[in-house]
């Protein structure tokens, strides 16, 4: 089975200006080779410069209801004029997914779902996530993961207890420290990120990062449009057995004047 | 491959997942110190994040009950007695000290 499949959901879009940049993206999804349903999920608005990818937690309940509940709020936010403001609703957005899957899983169960959401403002992008899904950035020929894994090996690697070489075959490497729908607390995490033209993005679910190494990510990214791009990762994965769900944005950013 | 892991931006989000930071202190902050790196007046780049302050602690309105939970923490007892007392035989270690050497001072000397 390979991306041109109709089990693959596609979208692709391009974007109005945002001070000095504009962009267009790709979007695409997979149940892979192995799960029975899509518990990934993804919201493309480039319209208001939000892209974003969730991904339900597998072996809880209803892991497509998390992670469609999830895109789901960020696909209704508006536009907001300045980069601060955007954080905050996104946030507040992510908030209220958790209190909802909260509320619908009761003491019984867990509902819960990794994100990772990138807005475009102006010359900055800022980035939240929960979980392990990733958020990469292409840059120059350099590939470098902007966002942290909220996991548990990710916490051994700060502390000094284990080498990043080692962690894929970690067993403990499934477990995450953080999701929404889990706790109550729920902290979301956000950086920021100066824009240059040229750069590329990639968000994408876990599905991805088990069967693809980054400097095979990098390879692929180095040239190609958005949408020949995000088929080439996924035909990748899909032909090493795609053991999860897979989902990936990726977002072109270039010089307005182009 | 590279991680990106010492914005202030970063840092300050850092700071109130380990409940350093009341929510509201936290929002206020992060909405400041956006606008701040946006607007230019904040440097900004990879290369010199690690140079940045840390980001600042803007206090906010707290009502009356916050202030009554946060200001005065429960002590154990006998907390502070301790303390006076580790302060006491502080001070009776020191002068007998100081004594001693005085005392060698006047055997020793000429």
């Amino acid at each position: 089975m390979s991306s041109s499949d109709p089990a693959v959901r596609r979208r692709t879009g391009i974007a109005p200006v945002s001070g000095a940049f504009t962009w267009s993206s790709a979007a695409a999804t997979h149940v892979g080779h192995v799960r029975q349903i899509n518990e990934d999920a993804y919201c493309a608005r480039p319209d208001i410069g939000l892209w974003a990818v969730a991904d339900g937690l597998g072996g809880h309940s209803a892991g497509d209801l998390a992670s469609q509940t999830v895109v789901a709020g960020l696909a209704r936010l508006r536009p907001q004029p300045q980069l601060s403001l955007m954080v905050d609703f996104i946030e507040h957005s992510l908030l209220a997914s958790n209190a909802r899957l909260l509320t619908l899983a009761g003491d019984t169960q867990t509902i819960g779902s990794t994100v990772i959401a990138l807005t475009v403002v102006g010359d900055f992008a800022a980035y939240l996530w929960v979980g392990d899904s990733r958020l990469y950035r292409y840059r120059g020929g350099n590939l470098r993961q902007l966002s942290t894994d909220h996991s548990q090996v990710e916490r051994y690697i700060e502390q000094g207890l284990l080498l990043r070489a080692d962690a894929a075959a970690h067993p403990h490497g499934h477990l995450l420290t953080r999701a929404i729908g889990a706790r109550h607390d729920l902290r979301v995490d956000v950086d920021l990120c100066a824009l240059q033209a040229g750069d590329r993005f990639l968000l994408c679910s876990d599905g991805l990062d088990k069967h693809v190494a980054p400097a095979e990510i990098a390879a692929l990214l180095a040239e190609g449009e958005a949408t020949a791009v995000s088929a080439a990762l996924l035909d990748l994965t899909l032909a090493r057995g795609a053991a999860d769900n897979v989902t990936l944005c990726l977002v072109d950013i270039r010089h307005a004047d182009e | 491959m590279p991680m990106n892991n010492a914005s202030p931006v970063r840092a300050l989000a850092k700071r109130y997942a380990e409940n350093l930071l009341e929510r509201r202190a936290y929002v206020v902050a992060r909405r400041q110190l956006i606008d701040a790196i946006v607007a230019g007046h904040t440097a900004w780049g990879e290369e010199e994040v690690r140079a940045l302050p840390a980001p600042p602690v803007v206090p906010t309105m707290c009502t009356l009950g916050e202030f009554d939970s946060t200001l005065e923490l429960p002590r154990p007892p006998g907390t502070a007695r301790d303390q006076n007392g580790r302060g006491w035989w502080l001070v009776l270690g020191l002068t007998l000290s100081m004594l001693g050497v005085a005392f060698w001072l006047w055997k020793e000397l000429p």
